[in-house]
């Protein structure tokens, strides 16, 4: 059952366009997050389907209500749509105690005191702040603010959370933790989540399906598993990090591989039918590319020199220089270690190479 | 639908107060410049600058301003990076003591000063001419106004520039000295640069503001013929028949003046900003303290030195004043008396109605300004309105105005039909709004700026409407500025004298106590005078100590 549909939405700034006429939908019970580097317009659809900004075009529907419509001039208040929203800066009332913030939203919608009590030691309890509703917000760990507001969120069940990069002041541990907490809590609460955040780890730990966007458009609508292994635009291949991206040109073709050349690199043998020459491009994951002393067998080889070599413990990372290409890799082989300046083979295994051959919509 | 209502209501009504307040006295204040019985005419001008005073007056003004701003430069500007920036002694006492200055009525430095320096009958001069053979200071002159206002107006930079200096970051001035400058070169490098928009604004507010001031040259260059804008424009209104025509012309001369300075100076600071360092306080973290060595000890014995003479010594004298018998204080105890304070209570009549006029106004005042200024500042802040900028410079533009030269439009407003406010303390309390109102939109703004704009978000998503958010998010963290502003505006609505005694009408039934206080003063009853002011500033302390208090307790529990 779809809880949020958007459709043909857009929101311009003066003349600059941050949202270019989005459609999407998530389901009721869903978690989807909204991924893309900062500035791409996550944050304005968020506050788009909010009601905090007005759109210019197009349509919102909430639980199948429509909220917003821009041709019919349609926009039910932010405060009528019935929604519960995370702020990157938390937000939290300085001047109200944990229990008032939490209780906030049950005393606008005037219930009954016995029921705000429940309901705020109930949301306490899912956020496991049991025992801190005297504090006020400035006797709390960033982590404990954190869980306030989604607590006060929680209190009133709304029928959509919104969250807007709520994890991105805490630091690196507290995030991790925070990741699987918020998926308990969806357990727990089944509430429908759209969840805006630029860190690809996060998406991929939190949510049933990511869209990823760039420049105020979607580029792909997955699952965590078929954005990551199965990216369908080089922008995604390399946004989900890891990824090295060559750009070339098909110069050979036939039905089930093409030969793409890569300048400075040299010709590289791929999967996928071409049916016209034009330009592609090629992502390989670092630790896909497999390297040697000798010249190994088959498709794919390179000669290139070792430029940097960083011991990670459970890896080695290489910046490998194949004619003027510069390769990332990884080697999880940390036997073998190789010193700048030597000498490497390089092969890029054709099962693990992806391509996306130009104007056929990104997909390879 | 009935939010929206209610919103548009009160925008209305804060816009139409804004200009009618704001805007429309100047308005009649360049229409009474410009025209007489027969309609359009420049005789009024020609007559001012035939007049053979004139020149003499406008160079008086000049040499009055550009002094007394000079002399507050001089004292304010060290202090304020002393106090900020370096590891002098007593900082707090320094700080404290020019914040209470600020905010003193400005006829006590002048007051205390005659009885130190008057020609004839005062103290140091006395002494000197007795042990030394030679008077140090005749305070009715130039001099004497230049020192006395200075020694006010320090206050005004030092509060101005210290401000800033606090919330800027002192991480300019570390890497200075990492870098290896020394203590004296970052200061004059870096520090005194990083100060540079401050200090333009104080200077050009600090000419501004003695344009303004009244109570010093009246008091000071009256009795000796020395006339600069404010005493000229009183003397106009209070001749036979009232010259009202050309002190209009005076006063379109001079608020011309002001803007076209503040102009150049926005140009100057490239800030365009109105009275953008005009907020009182500022908050700071950790400041780097640079090492003055035992310069510290001199530096601190210069602010206290100051401290005493711009606000303990004039303090103590005015109250021996008001406690002894003859004019002019003797070391005996036989000269102390009640006597004064007995008059003032007892016998002065009409004490009660200025008492009353006097926390009516003041009161009324900072009320409005709150109000009116809170909404501004929203809809400055918070809002997309078209025009918002154009009401805020409206409510704002009346700080580069000067104070003596806008009650004139206010007169020229009020003084005929429809409304004939002239000689009711309405008219008093529209000028004290016009002159406070910046004031308060600043403030305000500044308590917008800092209130995230999420906080109020949080509360729409929870479900709350707009009336919901004001009265308990928003409104709620403003508190301590409201009450902030609400303490500013009464105390200076209580000191203030150019106003009630530009436009009481010289009737009994509108004067306040600072209008009684110069009365009496004109009248040379000394010890009545000073006495009733003693009792003022009693007055304004006990309404300022409890909520100074309050004050500084919420910006602790800020961090
Ligand atoms: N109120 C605004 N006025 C003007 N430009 C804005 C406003 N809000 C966002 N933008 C611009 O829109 C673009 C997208 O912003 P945002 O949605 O916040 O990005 P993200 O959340 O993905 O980092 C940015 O380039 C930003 O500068
Ligand atoms: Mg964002």
């Amino acid at each position: 059952m779809t809880e949020v549909k958007v459709t043909n939405l857009s929101k311009s700034f003066g003349s600059f366009k941050a949202v270019k006429n989005l459609s999407f939908q998530v389901s009721r019970q869903e978690v989807v997050c909204l991924l893309g580097p900062s500035g791409c317009g996550k944050s304005t659809l968020l506050r788009c389907i909010a009601g905090l900004e007005i759109p210019d075009g197009g349509t919102i529907e909430i639980g199948g209500e429509e909220v917003f419509n821009g041709d019919s001039g349609l926009n039910i208040p932010t405060e009528s749509r019935n929604l519960g929203m995370v702020f990157q800066s938390y937000a939290i009332w300085p001047h109200m105690t944990v229990f008032d913030n939490v209780a906030y939203g049950l005393k606008v919608r005037r219930s009954s005191k016995n029921e705000i009590s429940d309901r705020v030691q109930k949301a306490l309890k899912t956020v496991k702040l049991e025992g801190f509703e005297k504090r006020f917000p400035s006797q709390l760990s960033g982590g404990q603010q954190q869980r306030v507001v989604l607590a006060r969120c929680l209190a009133y069940s709304p029928r959509l959370l919104l969250l807007d990069e709520p994890l991105a002041n805490l630091d690196a541990r507290l995030r991790d933790e925070m990741r699987f907490e918020l998926r308990e809590i969806h357990e727990k609460t089944r509430t429908t989540m759209v969840y805006v955040t630029h860190d690809q780890g996060e998406a991929m730990a939190i949510s049933d399906r990511i869209i990823v966007m760039n420049e105020g458009t979607i580029i792909q609508i997955g699952t965590p598993h078929q954005i990551f292994e199965e990216p369908s635009h080089p922008f995604v291949a390399r946004f989900m990090g890891d990824n090295n991206v060559l750009e070339g040109f098909v110069s050979v073709f036939d039905s089930c591989t093409v030969a793409v050349d890569v300048p400075g690199l040299g010709s590289v043998r791929c999967r996928g039918p071409a049916s016209r020459p034009g330009s592609a491009s090629i992502s390989i994951r670092s630790k896909h590319i497999v390297l040697s002393q000798k010249r190994p067998d088959g498709e794919n080889t390179f000669k290139g020199i070792v430029s940097r070599s960083v011991y990670l413990g459970d890896s080695i990372e290489y910046s490998v220089l194949v004619g003027e290409t510069s390769l990332r890799v990884k080697s999880l082989n940390t036997s073998i270690r190789f010193m700048p300046g030597e000498d490497v083979w390089v092969q890029l295994n054709i099962e693990n190479l992806r391509c996306f051959l130009e104007g056929s919509d990104g997909k390879g | 639908m009935e939010r929206v209502n209610s919103k548009n209501i009160i925008w209305t009504l804060t816009v139409a107060a804004v200009l009618i307040i704001n805007v429309y006295p100047l308005f009649w204040l360049l229409w009474g410049s410009f025209t007489g019985p027969e309609g359009f005419t420049l005789k009024y001008y020609a007559e001012l600058f035939n007049k053979a005073d004139f020149g003499r007056m406008f160079k008086n003004t000049w040499v009055y301003a550009l002094g007394s701003t000079l002399l507050a430069l001089a004292i304010g500007i060290p202090m304020a990076i002393a106090v900020t920036r370096t590891n002098m002694p007593f900082k707090n006492f320094i700080r404290l003591g020019s914040t209470i200055a600020f905010v003193s009525p400005p006829w006590l430095n002048a007051m205390a000063y005659i009885f130190l320096f008057s020609p004839n009958s005062g103290f140091v001069n006395v002494f000197t001419d007795k042990y030394l053979g030679f008077k140090i200071l005749n305070i009715y002159s130039m001099t004497g106004m230049v020192l006395v206002s200075g020694l006010f107006l320090y206050s005004y930079v030092f509060i101005t520039v210290s401000g800033y200096l606090e919330s800027i970051d002192s991480s300019y001035e570390e890497a200075s000295v990492v870098s290896g400058a020394s203590k004296l070169s970052t200061i004059l490098r870096i520090t005194i640069p990083l100060a540079r928009p401050s200090i333009v604004t104080a200077t050009i507010f600090s000419l501004i503001m003695s344009w303004g001031m009244f109570a010093t040259p009246a008091i000071l260059g009256i009795p000796v013929k020395i006339y600069v804008f404010a005493t000229e424009i009183y003397m106009l209104l209070n001749s036979f028949p009232p010259k009202i025509e050309l002190s209009a012309v005076v006063a379109v001369i001079f608020s011309a003046l002001a803007i076209f300075i503040w102009f150049l100076s926005s140009k100057l600071s490239r800030s365009e900003d109105i009275g953008k360092y005009v907020t009182i306080g500022g908050k700071g973290g950790k400041k780097i303290e640079i090492d003055l060595g035992p310069y510290r000890f001199l530096m601190a014995g210069g602010g206290i030195l100051l401290i005493f003479s711009a606000l303990i010594m004039p303090y103590l004298i005015v109250l021996l004043m008001s406690l002894s018998k003859t004019w002019f204080f003797e070391l005996s105890w036989n000269n102390l008396t009640l006597a004064n304070y007995h008059y003032v209570l007892f016998e002065l009549s009409n004490l009660w109605i200025y008492l009353k006029n006097t926390l009516v106004l003041a009161v009324t005042v900072s009320l409005g300004v709150i109000v009116i200024g809170t909404v501004v500042s929203y809809i400055k802040v918070r809002t997309r309105i078209k025009y918002r900028r154009h009401l805020e410079i409206a409510a704002m533009y009346t700080i580069i105005v000067p104070a003596s030269a806008f009650v004139i439009g206010i007169i020229w407003t009020w003084i005929k039909p429809p409304l004939v406010l002239y000689g009711t303390l309405w008219l008093i309390f529209l000028g004290q709004m016009s002159r406070s109102l910046p004031f308060g939109v600043r403030n305000c703004s500044d308590g917008f700026q800092q209130i995230d704009v999420s906080l109020e978000e949080a509360a729409r998503a929870c479900g709350s409407t707009w009336r919901k958010i004001m009265t308990s998010v928003t409104l709620p963290l403003m508190k301590y500025i409201l009450l902030g502003t609400f303490v500013l505006t009464f105390l200076s609505s209580a000191r203030d004298l150019l106003t009630p005694l530009f436009l009481a009408a010289g009737s009994a039934k509108t004067m306040t106590l600072s209008v009684a206080i110069y009365y009496l003063w004109g009248e040379t009853r000394i010890g009545e005078s000073t006495a009733l002011s003693i009792m003022l500033i009693l007055l304004t302390l006990i309404i300022y100590l409890p909520l100074q208090k309050v004050l500084e307790r919420s910006t602790d529990l800020d961090d």
